[in-house]
């Protein structure tokens, strides 16, 4: 599981391209990395500082967060916190016009939120945005300067960057764009150091292009709507690669042992389904697994401080596990008369759907006496194979969303159910074709298979559910 | 039914085959990116890439310029990953670590064999992270490539020293004075001598490497040893001279600011060391640090701040583990130190082990004690002494585990020679090695 978890990480780094780091910190675990997002406006200078902290220094902090002392960061403490270091981080913020310092405030609540980070520990994200009045800039223009005084000189990524907005800024001496996206991805390059920039100067002159939507505001994904955030600040073929992407690791998982594959393919064979059914059980799995995913994301959004999602896996595995049991036993049970009367009287299997009446009225919408899923059998299967969210899925959606861009963790989500349906409707298919070609070439298969499977879906439901319940 | 058996089977094992082959594929970058961390190899002057005039910042400038510039250059590849990790054992980054693993391994594609450079990188990347047997042996492999670099004796003879070889690893220092004189070479000569318990040489060695120094920080390096062995033999103000120096070469480098906290410490001034130890920790969240100002809380009567940083030192061991780091060393003292003597003795049993040097056998002997077997405590204890180190806390862990068996001829000798060797040798246990002597002596 642990391996698993490590490799949902990776996936979720590759789904992700925005995202901020599930895992390790990419930068090392004493870090706090800062940048400075300016935004020149007519009259106005708009500062957004940014704070990603590292495991270490985060636990450092906690002290100054958890001001009663209880233990645990409440949503008011982490708040209050804020406004204290965008207090603290204000006086060390020197934006000069030719010179002369730049009257700084700060402008709405600043946000502060724990990503969960390396070894159970978490890792700490600030924002915090500043404007200040600037004169009208002279012909010929002005020199705005910024310097970080703000005297922290920890390990760490540190840039500033600089753009103007209804003002054409000339010959910055930073980037326009932020090099790791507000600090929300780090360029993995092992032959260069993190930049170590903590100043800038440029000359500023009236008239230029306005800023669109998304950097008008404070140079950093604000304003916009949800999803043209989500679509536009990547450009269009990174959305499309990552849904490909999300899609085929969807496909993926419903490949890896313990998931929906066996049970698909089960009960499929077991269920005497036809190739209506196979489409209608791997689209309710993949539903399935899509609603688990969503409410387990929103809880984990909702609750961050007191809610863990590891504590609820092996509960929903036991739920997997027994759902599948119950499923299997219900097959078995069909099979087994089935088989007996197929091979005592060699009779046609569906005579018995009459006289099996009486035996399985309890479960008659569940389980036609054809063995086929009804409606009950088919909710039973989604719990079976979909109630597991893949970490991969969910670690996805909470780094999109962490990233400020929900919209996209949602069509990652949903691609990656699209990969897994289709990749248990190519299994479900793949075993009704074989069943039906054994049934050609042999009466006996016919009857055996189904049993053979339903009995693997007892064993697999049976060995989920011990396996989950010895982790819980 | 047989056919279907078969088919079964097949099926079975092809997508097992299948599974396995995939998660291979996977596990590899996931497995990948290890992070290092503290590092307790003291004899490295991290200065291997002694260029003089040019700080190791430009040096990797230039390296990574170079490697991109021109990809095949496997040495220049071998040589960036070296310097990272020099560079993490100054500025104790250990994002540092991946990224040297990264190019080394890029310069072993490119020439797989006979790649001096890259084994000694992967060497040294591997003290760093603790792995003194896998040190070792990609030392070797230099050594066989490579007989005549100075820096590759060095290298080996670090793991030798680590894995309790020393007579090889003296011998191999020897080697690399010999071919290389210089920082690097005279400051294991030191610390080898050190060890031996010549402390006028071992002071003379470092003096010697300081006069070498061809840049700030080998200079930094250079003054902190020599504070520390000033410190080590109970000479403060001494020590805080160096310190000052080393400051002064290097103001952003954490040790010496540490060993200025730790000389005000000893003046008496507990807040300024507190202050002192906070900014450190700030800086450089080691657990050493942190341990140290924990203890420092706890002599300010603050206990909960003290809990607060024992706490952190704990993730940071986790983190560390987690990251392929072996910690077991540092685990075992402080745990016999402050709190689960079962945790203390595994972790030392763990090391011991792996390798039996001195430092081990002493965290060995001292968990032993906690764990309340004194008399196969001072069996490990006796081997931590037997190079002849002076070393005030080996000194007065020996005297403990006499006091606990009762010979209180041995237990007086070893607690005085204890606070005869440094009276500051610790902030928790100097008052008490003091308390236990005054009981020990004969009533008058």
């Amino acid at each position: 599981m642990k391996r698993f978890v490590a490799l949902a990480g990776v996936i979720a780094a590759v789904l992700v391209a925005t995202a901020a780091p599930a895992g390790a910190h990419p930068l090392g675990n004493f870090t706090v990395n800062r940048a400075t997002a300016i935004v020149v406006h007519p009259g106005e200078v708009a500062l957004t500082y940014t704070i990603d902290m590292a495991e270490i220094p985060t636990f450092q902090e906690m002290p100054r967060i958890d001001t009663d002392g209880d233990g645990s960061a409440t949503v008011d403490e982490l708040a209050a916190w804020a406004s204290l270091r965008a207090a603290e981080l204000l006086p060390g913020l020197a934006v000069r016009v030719d010179g002369e310092p730049v009257a700084l405030g700060s402008v709405g609540a600043p946000i502060a939120v724990f990503v969960p980070g390396e070894g159970g520990l978490q890792t700490l994200r600030l924002e915090a945005r500043f404007t200040g009045p600037i004169a009208a800039v002279p012909d010929g223009g002005a020199t705005l300067s910024f310097n970080d005084e703000t005297g922290d000189d920890r390990l760490g990524w540190r840039e500033v960057s600089a753009v103007g907005d209804g003002m054409t800024l000339v010959s910055s001496t930073v980037p326009s764009i932020s090099p790791s996206d507000g600090l929300r991805t780090y360029p993995d390059d092992a032959l260069s150091s993190p930049p170590a920039v903590t100043s800038m100067q440029v000359v500023v002159e009236t008239g230029g292009p306005a800023l669109g939507g998304a950097d008008a505001t404070t140079g950093s994904s604000q304003g916009g709507s949800p999803i043209d955030r989500a679509l536009g600040a990547r450009g269009g073929l990174w959305i499309v690669v990552g849904l490909v992407i999300a899609a085929a690791v969807g496909a993926w998982h419903a490949l890896l042992p313990g998931h929906g594959k066996t049970l698909m393919a089960g009960a499929m064979v077991g269920g005497g389904a036809r190739g209506k059914q196979v489409v209608v059980a791997a689209v309710a799995v993949a539903a399935m697994h899509t609603g688990s995913v969503l409410l387990l994301g929103l809880a984990v959004v909702v609750l961050a401080e007191t809610f863990r999602p590891e504590t609820l896996y092996p509960w929903l595995g036991a739920v997997s596990g027994l759902a599948a049991a119950g499923v299997g036993i219900y097959l078995v049970r069909i099979r087994w008369r089935a088989w007996r009367g197929g091979s005592g009287h060699r009779t046609h299997p569906h005579e018995h759907e009459h006289d099996d009446d009486h035996a399985h009225a309890h479960s008659h919408d569940a389980l036609p006496v054809d063995g086929r899923l009804g409606a009950r059998g088919l909710a039973a299967l989604a719990l079976a194979g979909g109630v597991l969210p893949a970490p991969s899925a969910l670690l996805a959606l909470l780094a999109a969303v962490n990233a400020q861009r929900p919209a996209y963790g949602l069509a990652l989500v949903a691609a990656f159910s699209v990969g897994l349906a289709l990749s248990l409707l190519v299994v479900g298919i793949g075993a009704v074709r074989v069943r039906d070609a054994l049934a050609r070439r042999s009466a006996s298969a016919a009857l055996v298979a189904p049993l053979v499977s339903a009995a693997a879906i007892v064993m697999v439901g049976a060995a989920l559910t011990v396996r989950a319940a010895f982790s819980i | 039914m047989k056919t279907v058996f078969r088919a079964a089977i097949v099926l079975v094992l092809g997508a097992s085959l299948f599974l396995v082959g995939g998660l291979g594929l996977w596990d590899g970058p996931s497995s990948a990116p290890p992070t290092g961390g503290a590092d307790v190899v003291v004899t490295d002057p991290s200065v291997v890439l002694n260029a003089p005039g040019r700080s190791l910042d430009a040096v990797i400038a230039s390296l990574q310029e170079r490697v991109r510039s021109t990809p095949g250059d496997w040495e220049a590849a071998a040589s960036l990953g070296l310097a990272y990790v020099q560079q993490a054992r100054i500025t104790n980054d250990p994002s540092l670590y991946p990224k040297a693993e990264t190019v080394l391994q890029a310069s072993l594609v490119e020439r797989p064999e006979s790649n001096a450079g890259a084994y000694l990188g992967l060497a040294a990347l591997a003290a760093a992270r603790h792995d003194f047997d896998e040190a070792l042996r990609f030392g070797r492999l230099a050594e066989r490539v490579n007989p005549y670099d100075g820096t590759v004796h060095g290298v080996v003879g670090d793991a030798l020293l680590e894995l309790g070889r020393y007579q090889a690893a003296f011998a191999s220092f020897q080697r690399m004075v010999d071919i290389e004189p210089g920082l690097s070479a005279y400051a294991r000569v030191s610390y080898a001598r050190e060890l031996q318990g010549d402390i006028a040489s071992a002071t003379a060695g470092m003096e010697a490497a300081r006069g070498v120094a061809g840049t700030p920080e080998g200079a930094a390096f250079a003054a902190y040893q020599l504070g520390e062995l000033a410190w080590r033999s109970g000479r403060v103000e001494m020590a805080a001279r160096y310190y000052r120096e080393a400051a002064g070469h290097d103001p952003a480098w954490a040790p010496p600011q540490a060993g200025l906290a730790r000389v005000a410490w000893a003046r008496g001034d507990l807040q300024a060391a507190i202050d002192g130890y906070r900014d450190v920790v700030t800086v450089s969240p080691l657990p050493e640090h942190v341990i140290a100002l924990g203890d420092l809380l706890t002599l300010a009567g603050d206990s909960i701040g003290a809990e607060q940083q024992y706490a952190l030192a704990r993730a940071q061991a986790d983190l560390l583990r987690t990251g392929g780091v072996n910690v077991d060393l540092e685990l075992a003292l402080f745990e016999a130190d402050h709190g689960d003597p079962a945790r203390a003795l595994a972790a030392a049993r763990a090391e011991w082990d792996r390798r039996h040097s001195v430092h081990v056998a002493d965290a060995l002997g001292w968990a032993l004690l906690a764990a309340g077997e004194p008399d196969r405590a001072a069996r490990y204890a006796r081997f931590a002494l037997s190079l002849g180190t002076r070393d005030a806390s080996f000194l007065y862990h020996s005297g403990m585990i006499e006091v606990a068996r009762g010979d209180v001829v041995a237990a007086r000798r070893f607690l005085r020679a204890a606070l005869a060797t440094n009276p500051n040798f610790s902030f928790l246990y100097g008052d008490v090695a003091r308390e236990t002597l005054r009981e020990l002596e004969p009533v008058r």
